[in-house]
């Protein structure tokens, strides 16, 4: 293994490996244990391990495309605006209030009465307008 | 047709009443009543109901009859009564507003109390007994069985 790893490596120096032996001699020096005197290329290969690392993280951190980022920032912004109107509307919405000599009724069942009454009085049938009709309704039938 | 109903809707917007309401509103022997739409979709269409309800002097039932005057020029009369020339009680239907719904504008002159309603719903002009009655039967209900409507 170690006379395997010494011919890759002067293959190497002489840039005349295959990429399956630049993947051994990548690996070998990424173990613990290495030969005393191939540790002096140990930084080469590991650098370029490192770098291998770097670009992997590099590529993994543009996965997320600027316009992909835009069209999240723009459903948030639609969102935020749709529950504002929504918010806005629903403040907007009459609430049942009540002012008795000017002061202001909260108590429900007070509004409740006084809602009936305010139906009654516009609601129900006047005794003129019945009297009225039934003069009409006389004076076809003498 | 855009400017039609724009012009609609800004006449309902404007109305004379409105200024009864906030003239009247808040004053002794004042009763001001508005009533959410929360509430009256639980036994009715009309979506909005404003009452006043104020003891009558010659004052305040000149501005309202001078304000109904105004508001019911080229509307709907559904009902009328009138004594000696004067309105004892009156219903009169104003068109859609913005939103489609129909209004009304309800007036009654009785044992020296006046009631002046503005309400809108979404019926046609001709249900507007039938929506006040369930209105009613509503509050009945609700006032016999003591149930807070919210």
């Amino acid at each position: 293994m170690m006379n395997d790893i010494d011919k890759i490596l002067e293959k190497y120096f002489d840039g005349e490996t295959s990429l399956e032996e630049e993947k051994i001699l990548r690996q070998y020096f990424r173990q613990p244990e290495i030969e005393e005197r191939h540790k002096m290329y140990a930084p080469i290969f590991n650098f370029f391990s490192q770098e291998r690392k770097e670009a992997v993280i590099e590529k993994k951190k543009k996965k997320i495309p600027v316009y992909a980022w835009l069209s999240i920032a723009a459903s948030i912004l639609i969102l935020l605006t749709i529950k504002s109107v929504h918010t806005s509307m629903e403040n907007d919405a009459p609430k049942s209030m009540l002012y008795i000599d000017g002061k202001k009724i909260t108590n429900m069942q007070t509004i409740n009465s006084e809602a009936l009454i305010s139906i009654e009085n516009v609601s129900e049938v006047d005794a003129d307008v019945i009297d009225s009709q039934i003069g009409i309704l006389d004076s076809f039938t003498e | 047709m855009l400017l039609t109903v724009t012009i609609t809707a800004s006449a309902q917007d404007g109305l004379k009443i409105k200024d009864i309401f906030d003239k009247y509103g808040k004053r002794e022997g004042s009763v001001l009543l508005q009533l959410s739409s929360d509430v009256l979709s639980q036994g009715s269409n009309i979506t909005s109901y404003k009452s006043l309800i104020l003891d009558e002097t010659t004052q305040n039932r000149m501005d309202i009859a001078e304000a109904l005057k105004d508001d019911i020029r080229g509307k709907l009369t559904i009902s009328e009564v009138k004594k000696d020339g004067v309105i004892e009680s009156g219903s009169y239907y104003l068109g859609k507003d913005k939103t489609n719904n129909n209004g009304f504008i309800l007036y009654k002159n009785k044992g020296r109390k006046i009631t002046l309603v503005y309400l809108k719903g979404n019926f046609p002009s001709g249900h507007l007994d039938a929506e006040l009655k369930k209105l009613k039967d509503l509050f009945i209900y609700v006032n016999n069985k003591r149930i807070k409507l919210q």
